[in-house]
């Protein structure tokens, strides 16, 4: 199975659409401004380049291989191009990726595309594509380990983007979070094991055929214990949110949480709501975990940007 | 191209159970569609891309507890239709398909080409319309490369010995190994590709910004065209409001 | 070949192929999911170990017919039997290993890190033993004379050295009947020269197709020439290519 996360329009609300719009335009400017600037540091990132290797990610989706029982395994490629590419330069190839997807082939709402972008080009790229760095960094910096941090980073890549993707669908009503996460996450840790799998395979092989593409591996041994300490924990943490999420899903949340999603959706007012109203009654039991995971994941995955990139400049320095 | 993004946010700010105006929303699209040319039956089909989706929803189905509609029990398991989770989930689903179908309209309608010169317009970052307009020109070469390597390596796949039917041959690590072979070499070969078009576009004096088709002077009619969205946008607002939701 | 190395043969299939060779296509049509007709009708059939030349214009319908023999097209009339067997979902296993597709640009076939484990995909795939893998590499890759290139990227090589390469890769299979598309392609004259030689050793049923019509010529008795869709000349190659109304009517020459 294809990483099925293109949501369509209508499913989100319109708000959280362009509240997420907003998110993913700033976060490709910033992009944008940061290829410009760049040094070649790994590949030169032309747009020429960038087209053509766009259209590469888009053919290397097609690549599958059979899993078990009519199943195979596909690739999104967001880790991949971020490691080939550099993080930006690889967000924004994605970016365009999905942005050619839906508008010329469906796959994906037009609406809904600033959504689309922001699980799995912000989320799933650029952040995975700092956390291949950090693990790299944290597992010792030859290219084996960076090779291999790309691939665990694939796998919380596709994980991450479908739990944020289950999430805006929470949010919006559409679906309901105790049960929908867990079988999202479930059905896409397979997938991104998938992922994580090819990712591997590739940039082995490119390693093994045309070294000079890929560069020095970014890292340096000058990292201090205490700092792999730190990224080693936030990814801890971030795995352990993650399963705290699937783990917690139970039937008795299940009052709470369809209450509250009753403020979301019950108007039968005027199209033109105001912002809905976000906020978390007082709950207890299952559903506060839910929410505090919710905040947990944000706060953390934001922490992990920030702190990649720290690290990445004390690096280059 | 805006006229399909504001119908679609029209169509998405219906309020869940509107079935008769996003009804009335797809004859609206489906007069236009006539218009331009595209049948009914076809454009109607194409919205179906968005079915698997439908997954996601169905939850929500079993998932509610007001306005339950039928309660039953299945093996082991107790199920609740509710009337409100049926009525978002088909909401959500009926309009995917309408949404779908705008944009496919605005396929039909606009070349590629065109919409990357209206993306432009729209002030999208220069590098961002070339590499797309790049990328759209290649993916059709790129991906009949990897089609064909997909063939060549479907050639070689015989069947475990002594069997005469198509079996998955390999450990699986291998078959990822080789895939993600195949992914790296199409990525050499379109990195190489890459080159040889830098080099002919140098040789050719472009200086890195490739414009992609003409620039369109401002279509006289759009101030036409602009009333139209907004009164199409305006209409379907008003049915949603007032047409009656089940 | 010598076997010197005692691995355990118990599985290994012997290092001649299985199948006779033999194609027979009756009454052939095939139509894109498209609706475009490709093939309207061909019959032909083709003994074991014959040499024979597919010739006509582009979009003939030589590669949608090539396509067929190994089971990636599939008829829309007809039949298409391969070595005895009919070609269908419950065969196309052993049709793989019997036929052998070499394609136009062997970079669509080539794509492990070395030209060993390339040429080691196909027996890997097959489920044979570690052993038996090794020695069909080693077969394949010195029928093509490319033994000492065994440990090379592929992407590095020549592409005369990669066309040899992407024929082992078929080699190791085993198959009693070896097809290409357009071999002699880009090559220059002596690796047309080393093209020639490596197919007059070959002993499986070749079957070609080429606008090259000199090596028609040298190296294929048969020419069978095809032109929208039909098979409008079957026969010897020599008579073929004396007759410039033909040649010309199906634009050949």
């Amino acid at each position: 199975m294809r990483p099925q996360m293109h949501i369509p329009d209508g499913f989100l609300s319109p708000q959280l659409s362009v509240v997420l719009f907003l998110v993913t335009a700033v976060a490709i400017g910033i992009a944008l401004r940061k290829v410009a600037r760049a040094e070649s540091k790994v590949l030169s990132s032309q747009p020429i380049l960038m087209g053509v290797l766009g259209a590469f990610i888009f053919a290397a989706q097609m690549f599958n291989f059979p899993v078990a029982a009519g199943t195979s395994g596909h690739l999104l490629g967001g880790v991949l191009a971020g490691y080939l590419l550099g993080p930006w330069a690889g967000t924004v190839i994605m970016a365009t990726v999905i942005g050619v997807q839906a508008l010329l082939f469906q796959d994906g709402g037009l609406l809904a595309l600033g959504a689309n972008i922001f699980n799995m080009g912000i989320i799933g790229t650029l952040g995975g594509s700092f956390v291949a760095r950090g693990l790299g960094t944290t597992l010792g910096g030859s290219r084996r380990a960076s090779i291999m941090s790309a691939g665990i980073a694939a796998w919380l890549s596709v994980m991450a983007g479908a739990g944020f993707c289950t999430l805006e669908l929470g949010l919006s009503g559409t679906t309901d979070v105790s049960v929908g996460l867990p079988a999202m996450l479930g059905v896409h840790a397979l997938i991104g094991i998938g992922e994580a799998l090819i990712t591997i395979a590739a940039l082995t092989f490119i390693f093994q055929t045309a070294p000079d593409i890929l560069g020095a591996p970014v890292a340096s041994n000058k990292v201090s214990l205490g700092r792999r300490l730190a990224i080693g924990a936030l990814i801890a943490a971030v795995v352990a949110t993650l399963a705290s999420l699937f783990a917690s899903a139970e039937p008795d949340g299940l009052e709470k949480v369809a209450g509250q999603l009753g403020f979301l959706q019950a108007g039968k007012g005027a199209p033109f709501e105001l912002f809905p109203d976000y906020t978390i009654p007082g709950l207890d039991g299952v559903t506060s975990t839910i929410a505090a995971g919710l905040i947990g994941i944000a706060v953390v995955a934001f922490v992990l940007l920030v702190l990649g990139r720290v690290a990445q400049r004390r690096t280059r320095s | 191209m805006l006229g399909a993004l504001s119908f679609v946010v029209a169509v998405a700010l219906l309020p869940p159970g509107s079935y008769v105006a996003l009804l009335a929303s797809w004859l609206m699209l489906v007069t236009v569609a006539a218009f331009i040319g595209v049948r009914p039956a076809q454009l109607a089909r194409r919205g179906f891309i968005a079915f698997p989706f439908v997954v996601a929803a169905l939850p929500i189905i079993f998932l509610r507890d007001d306005e339950s509609l039928w309660s039953g029990t299945i093996g082991p398991l107790t199920l609740h239709v509710s009337g409100a989770g049926l009525r978002i989930a088909l909401t959500a689903i009926v309009k995917a398909w309408v949404s779908v179908q705008a944009s496919v309209l605005l396929l039909e309608y606009a070349t590629p080409a065109s919409i990357v010169v209206a993306l432009r317009r729209m002030r999208l970052p220069e590098p961002i319309a070339t590499s797309a307009g790049l990328m759209i020109r290649y993916v059709e070469i790129l991906g009949d490369e990897a089609r064909r390597m997909l063939r060549a390596r479907t050639s070689r796949s015989a069947s475990p010995i002594g069997d005469g039917r198509e079996r998955i041959g390999g450990t699986i690590g291998w078959r990822a190994r080789t895939t993600g072979n195949l992914v790296g070499s199409l990525f050499l070969r379109a990195y190489a590709r890459a080159q040889r078009i830098e080099d002919a576009a140098a040789s050719r004096g472009a200086t890195g910004s490739l414009s992609v088709g003409m620039l369109h002077e401002t279509d006289p009619r759009l101030p036409v065209k602009v009333l139209a969205v907004t009164a199409l946008v305006l209409l379907i607002t008003l049915c949603g409001a007032l047409l009656p939701r089940l | 070949m010598p076997h010197s190395h005692g691995h355990d043969h118990a599985h290994d299939a012997p290092l001649a192929p299985a199948g006779d060779g033999t194609i027979a296509i009756s009454h052939l049509h095939f139509r894109y999911p498209d609706g475009t007709e490709a093939l309207r009708g061909i019959d032909l059939s083709i003994t074991g170990g014959e040499k024979v030349a597919l010739l006509g214009p582009n979009g003939a319908g030589k590669s949608t017919l090539m396509l067929h023999l190994n089971g990636i097209n599939r008829p829309t009339h007809g039949t298409v039997h391969v070595a005895g067997m009919q070609v269908s979902n419950e065969t196309i296993g052993r049709v793989r290993a019997e036929v052998g597709l070499v394609f136009q640009d062997p970079d669509d076939q080539l794509f492990s890190p070395t030209v060993w484990d390339d040429v080691a995909f196909g027996p890997t795939h097959m489920g044979l033993t570690a052993g038996a893998i090794h020695d069909r590499v080693e077969v394949a890759l010195a029928a093509v004379g490319a033994l000492d290139l065994a440990q090379r990227a592929p992407m590095r090589l020549s592409i005369g050295q990669r066309k040899r390469v992407a024929l082992a890769t078929v080699l190791a299979m085993n198959p009693s009947v070896l097809v290409f598309d357009e071999p002699s392609a880009g090559l220059d004259p002596r690796g047309r020269r080393e093209l020639i030689e490596l197919l007059q050793s070959l002993t499986q049923t070749l079957i070609v197709s080429t606008h090259d019509l000199e090596l028609a010529r040298a190296t294929f008795p048969r020419s069978i020439v095809v032109d929208r869709g039909v098979i409008v000349a079957d026969g010897s190659t020599s008579e073929i290519l004396a007759n410039r109304e033909l040649l010309l009517a199906h634009g050949l020459a």
